[in-house]
């Protein structure tokens, strides 16, 4: 399984590559704003994004629109990770069509329960 | 027309002092007392009469004179802004951009210690499963899971960044702001656009968070209760 890890902190998308190396995920790509993660989606083979919010050039929820808007992007799993807690924000999220949502600081258990419980709910579908 | 020697202090308390004059000269004319002073000789004397002519030009050379000299307050007024908004808040917006520099090479270093421990603890691991050691084995493996632990928690670096965008940002909008409060200062600026308030910096770029260290706890209760976990 492919991941696309999207988030401007160089520090915080090694944490997740890391976390991901962790709990079992070796293979992933890397992009750290939105546009730049639009055109790496665009060259095929992710099957799972996981993405911040905010982020410069563009923000992770236009990054998740734009996901959506494919033909290719429709049913691809997207996990927010962000600072961003306000409902709105969630419900923002929702909306975009992101799958889950884990708030910063997580940990390595909390991001595979998420992964585990999108994945779960891909195959059900 | 500046005067080096006054303090900003110094400054701003004449200007208040140059505006409270010019208030209360206005005030006075303002009165019905104040236009009879100048009313009631030309009535007099009529529409002709010289002495309330003169009356009227010396009043209005008088707050020629306060309005001169209020321009002249309000010049070095916006000189000391100016000087503030140049140098005080540009340092200050340099100072937290070196601090997030600093603490992303400081993060940087940190997960780079941690991953050479990661792979040394890895190593001895792997020898204490190979010499069949169980009880080293199992101390390895806890110390590991103790540096993935700490791993995480460099995530601070991230929300701590995020918290220092916004701080910047406050500061480029008060610059902002305060250009257009010395905007306002120029003699004759007509066309300046007002001071609005707003509690989140207009100007400021979208890309961070200014509640990132706010409590999530019942945020991520509501998350999951829309995503169902």
């Amino acid at each position: 399984m492919r991941f696309l890890v999207v988030d401007d902190s160089a520090t915080m998308r090694r944490i997740i590559v890391n976390s991901l190396d962790r709990i079992g995920y070796q293979d992933v790509v890397e992009a750290d704003d939105g546009a730049s993660a639009l055109s790496k989606f665009a060259e095929g083979g992710i099957n799972f994004i996981i993405t911040d919010w905010n982020m410069p050039q563009m923000s992770g929820l236009d990054f998740a629109r734009n996901v959506r808007a494919r033909a290719d992007g429709a049913s691809t799993p997207i996990l927010m990770v962000t600072t961003r807690s306000a409902r709105e924000d969630i419900l923002a999220a929702v909306e975009a069509g992101v799958n889950n949502y884990v708030l910063k600081p997580f940990t390595p258990p909390v991001l595979k329960e998420k992964i585990d419980a999108v994945l779960s709910v891909s195959a059900a579908a | 027309m500046a005067h080096p020697a006054q303090s900003h202090d110094d400054v701003l308390h004449a200007t208040d002092t140059a505006l409270r004059l010019v208030n209360q000269a206005l005030g006075d004319l303002g009165t019905a007392e104040g236009l009879a002073r100048v009313a009631v000789p030309m009535a007099e004397k009529g529409a002709h009469g010289s002495g309330s002519l003169l009356q009227l030009a010396s009043t209005l050379l008088r707050a020629y004179a306060e309005v001169a000299s209020l321009l002249d307050r309000i010049k070095q007024s916006r000189g000391i802004l100016q000087e503030a908004q140049d140098a005080r808040l540009e340092q200050m917006n340099k100072k937290l951009s070196a601090v997030t520099t600093a603490t992303e090479m400081a993060a940087t270093g940190m997960l780079d210690g941690l991953d050479r421990a990661i792979a040394v603890v890895t190593e001895l691991e792997q020898e204490a499963e190979e010499s069949q050691d169980l009880v080293r084995h199992a101390r390895y493996t806890a110390l590991r899971e103790e540096l993935y632990g700490v791993m995480t928690f460099i995530q601070f670096q991230d929300i701590t960044s995020q918290q220092l965008g916004y701080a910047a940002a406050v500061i480029t909008d008060t610059e902002k702001r305060l250009e257009q409060l010395t905007g306002i200062f120029e003699p004759f600026a007509a066309d300046v656009t007002a001071v609005t308030g707003n509690s989140v910096p207009h100007s400021a770029p979208k890309h961070f968070d200014p509640n990132a260290v706010a409590d999530k706890t019942d945020s991520q209760a509501f998350a999951d209760s829309l995503f169902g976990r």
